[in-house]
């Protein structure tokens, strides 16, 4: 009788234990692939929420749902009376913020996804000019896979084009880590309808700040020095003020930072060590280069040109932004953490230091032939 | 140089005998006339169509009265004819052996007048028919009252072909039979050492079936000789079929699928078994050896492991492993990831699936569970029909049923490839034996899974690590050299050392003499 009382018990317990009643299968899922943000109205009180999927049932085909509601849960609850299946959040791609909501802040549309283990943190995240359920609809009708090639771009890191990429993550940490803000890319349609970046947020913490075009982005990465970032850079060579040669040095990019101290000011010396290989040059009766000093000249006038931008974006970031964009505080802060710790995010930080660039550009293959 | 407790030994043979002895009411001496002795025999004659027997009389002038009985079919007739009464009939000469009494006629045609080999003398008639039983030809004298046995025995056997289930490519394409005698003769013949221990047990009080137990004195561990042949002494039934029933009747651990004795039908394997120390028992009728004690990295080697290029053997003991964990696994981590935990799953892989189970009504549990039944209803079809039928039941499951069910909307495809992978998997397991036990612990994984998903899997593999590494094989750990942890042993497991550098005998199997080979040759 006890052992029966016993291995009934064990039953019981195993059947109540027993995960099986929270199984659901995949095709009782929708699978987002992009999520999409905006403010629904004027006022920033609700928003509205867009998610692009494929559609299980019929196949080569994706849709796109917005949904409104006072926050982003709510959207989701509504979003279960308007459509039968779940979604499953774990495959987000991609999320998306629309202009006017990125310069509103972002942190309470990332705090569902920092929350929910079951989501990626590894998803990027980009803004979009103007609204971004206008923008998916827009290009969608362009692109049927979408929800595929978008986040193509980001995660199949370009070796030709210098734009940031974010992750959740690192956004996430660059919000709450004392002296660092993120950026993000921009991105918007072109008249046919097709997306392309077209720029680099500026974030101070997790508000939106301005945007800088694709001239400013490459400079911007490159003194952000984000690991092993590289791509293409055209070049002039000019002499007595006359332009004896163009072409195209595709280059690789480190970063080192030194920081020292004179008094309440602080001096930043950013040296970027540029490695590249001259990839075309137009003038044709140099089709072989043989003399290496030829070389010098390019690599100078690289040198000089990303000396130029940079110091220009520099100048950009202390006047018109007031944050550090490129990453430099942290270094400071960790020579002298007590002091700078609350002082740090100020403008004023900024706006007061001393920022020296110093470029050295190595162009190593030019395809001599010998 | 140990011997291995000779007298308990003896004294359990003995044991063994009386055990298998026929029942005590016909403990009987032999009496000495030959009228007497027929009395005794007669009812067994009578009983059994296939007891034969014929009287004769030895060659002189002085007749003696002689009686021979054996087994129909049992013997080889030519032999009988001219090695046994041939001689007898003529050459005996019964006059001689008149003046020296008839005590010395006993001896005289066993040590004169009988050209072959096998001879004893029997004195009871309890062992004399079970000597009749055991195949041996019986000569009874008027006068005499000891019998003679004579060993003539010839059974028709299939000749030695190439195992099924372990063909190589490589090597020796020899295999057992179910003969022992010819099976000890296989391995003798390779195993040419005078330490090469061979005992003959007789197991099953009425199927007497010959066993044998094989060892190498001087490698083998004393204790697990001991250990076995206790357990084989210990067997008292009335019939065991083969090594099959040793194999279940000697092991410690029941209920657990897994085998805890290797089984081979190579001579060569058995061979290199005796030679790390192990312990091998044979029987007759059974084309298998028991390889004792057997440790589970054991059942995932293949004899052409050690023939093959260490670098190519390692790559092959890669592939069994991965089969296993697959066999065991695919369905229940199948079931885990569609069911429970989506995420996981790469987003394109994803969708695919989600739209090859759209149109599937059942849950994803219930598709692998229909699809495991199938798969093991075909395998079992497959198995006991003859080839030509089975080929083509293998066909119309495969192909035709798979694709049906597909169109029907019954099953996804990925189903059937995953079914699919996971029997090629079961089937790339080197052991049948294994093979088995991975059919049975799938099961219990996929229940795992499709409770408690992903952890439940988990657990799984928790609860099956757990159960391998408890076991043992006659005390020996079973789950060895990874747990408990046999560095040594570690170049002979996935991997497979180059056999220059395998100077010593696997520590997880205990022995006597641990060097296999001296470091400066080769």
């Amino acid at each position: 009788m006890k052992k029966h009382l016993s291995l009934s018990l064990l039953f019981f317990v195993l059947l109540f234990v027993c995960g099986c009643w929270d199984a659901q299968d995949i095709e009782d899922f929708n699978v987002p692939l992009i999520a999409a943000y905006d403010l629904a109205k004027e006022n920033g009180k609700e928003v509205r929420v867009t998610v692009l999927y494929p559609d299980v049932a019929q196949r080569n085909k994706e849709l796109i749902e917005p949904v409104e509601g006072k926050t982003v849960g709510d959207t989701r609850s509504k979003r279960g009376t308007r459509f039968p299946s779940t979604l499953l959040l774990g495959h987000i791609q991609l999320a998306l913020y629309g202009e006017k909501l990125a310069y509103q802040g972002l942190y309470s549309f990332i705090d569902n996804y920092v929350r929910n283990p079951r989501i990626k943190k590894s998803l990027y995240m980009a803004v979009v000019k103007g609204g971004s359920y206008e923008f998916l609809k827009e290009v969608h009708q362009n692109n049927q896979y979408l929800g595929f090639e978008l986040p193509k771009v980001f995660s199949s890191k370009k070796k030709n084009q210098f734009f940031a990429i974010t992750t959740l993550y690192d956004f996430a940490h660059a919000v709450t880590t004392t002296g660092k803000n993120p950026v993000l890319p921009v991105l918007s349609a072109d008249k046919r309808k097709n997306y392309k970046i077209d720029g680099t947020a500026i974030f101070k913490k997790d508000k939106m700040i301005a945007i800088a075009d694709m001239n400013e982005t490459v400079p911007l990465i490159l003194l952000r020095g984000i690991e092993r970032c590289c791509g293409h850079i055209p070049f002039i060579i000019t002499k007595e003020g006359k332009q004896i040669d163009k072409g195209t040095v595709e280059i690789a990019s480190q970063r080192k930072v030194y920081v020292e101290r004179k008094g309440d000011k602080f001096i930043f010396h950013i040296k970027l060590k540029i490695n590249g290989r001259l990839v075309e040059h137009y003038t044709s009766e140099r089709f072989l280069i043989k003399d290496a000093n030829y070389i010098r000249e390019v690599e100078k006038a690289v040198e000089e040109q990303i000396k130029r931008d940079c110091q220009k974006l520099i100048l950009k970031m202390k006047e018109e932004w007031g944050v550090d964009c490129i990453d430099i505080s942290r270094f400071a802060l960790a020579k002298w953490r007590r002091e700078l710790e609350d002082v740090i995010e100020d403008e004023d930080f900024i706006r007061n230091a001393d920022i020296k660039v110093d470029a050295k550009v190595n162009i190593d293959c030019w395809g001599s032939g010998s | 140089m140990f011997i291995f407790g000779k007298k308990k030994k003896d004294k359990d043979k003995e044991k063994n005998l009386s055990k298998a002895a026929l029942p005590a009411e016909s403990a009987y001496k032999l009496p000495l006339k030959l009228e007497e002795k027929m009395e005794l025999i007669q009812p067994y004659l009578i009983k059994n169509d296939d007891m034969v027997g014929r009287p004769f009389c030895l060659g002189g002038e002085h007749e003696i009265k002689g009686y021979v009985i054996h087994l129909e079919g049992m013997i080889d007739n030519i032999s009988l004819q001219q090695d046994v009464l041939r001689s007898l009939m003529f050459y005996a000469c019964g006059e001689e052996l008149n003046k020296r009494g008839t005590d010395y006629l006993i001896d005289h045609i066993y040590k004169n007048c009988l050209n072959v080999s096998q001879i004893e003398k029997v004195y009871n008639l309890d062992n004399l028919l079970q000597a009749v039983f055991d195949g041996f030809v019986i000569l009874i004298f008027d006068g005499i009252s000891e019998a003679l046995k004579i060993d003539i025995r010839k059974t028709d056997r299939r000749g030695i072909e190439e195992p099924d289930l372990e063909r190589a490519l490589r090597g020796a394409k020899e295999g057992f039979v179910e003969n022992v005698i010819v099976n000890t003769a296989l391995v003798r013949r390779r195993l040419r050492d005078t330490n090469l221990v061979i005992e003959k047990l007789i197991i099953g009080r009425r199927t007497r079936t010959d066993v044998v137990l094989m060892y190498i004195e001087d490698i083998a561990d004393p204790e697990i000789v001991i250990n076995v042949r206790d357990k084989l002494n210990r067997i008292d039934m009335d019939g065991i079929l083969g090594t099959e029933y040793i194999e279940q009747l000697i092991e410690d651990h029941h209920y657990t699928p897994f085998p805890q004795f290797k089984t081979t039908e190579r001579p060569d394997k058995v061979m290199m078994e005796l030679l790390e120390g192990r312990i091998v028992i044979m029987a007759d009728g059974s084309p298998d050896a028991l390889i004792i004690p057997s440790v589970f990295n054991s059942f995932l080697q293949a004899s052409e492991d050690y023939i093959e290029r260490p670098v190519i053997s390692f790559y092959n003991r890669l592939f069994r492993y991965l089969a296993f964990i697959l066999a065991v696994s695919l369905p229940a981590l199948y079931i885990a990831l569609l069911s429970f935990n989506p995420e996981l799953i790469p987003v394109q892989l994803l969708i695919t699936l989600a739209q090859g189970r759209d149109k599937v009504p059942f849950p994803v549990v219930l598709e692998v569970m229909i699809q495991e039944v199938i798969i093991q209803l075909v395998i079992e079809t497959g198995l006991r029909l003859p080839v030509p039928m089975g080929q083509t039941i293998g066909v119309v499951a495969g192909i035709v049923l798979g694709q049906a069910a597909i169109t029907a909307g019954l099953a996804s495809p990925a189903i059937i490839i995953i079914i699919a992978v996971t029997t090629i998997s079961t089937f790339a397991l080197p052991n049948s034996t294994l093979v088995m036990a991975s059919r049975i612990v799938r099961i219990f994984m996929i229940l795992m899974a499709a409770a408690f998903g992903i952890f439940g899997f988990s657990v799984g593999w928790f609860l099956l690590l757990t159960h391998l590494i408890s076991l043992e094989s006659m005390g020996v750990p079973y789950f060895s050299p990874y747990a408990p942890m046999r560095y040594p042993d570690l170049k002979d497991s996935i991997l497979r050392g180059f056999i220059s550098k395998m100077t010593k005998r696997p520590v997880s199997i205990p022995g006597q003499n641990p060097v296999r080979k001296r470091e400066t040759d080769g």
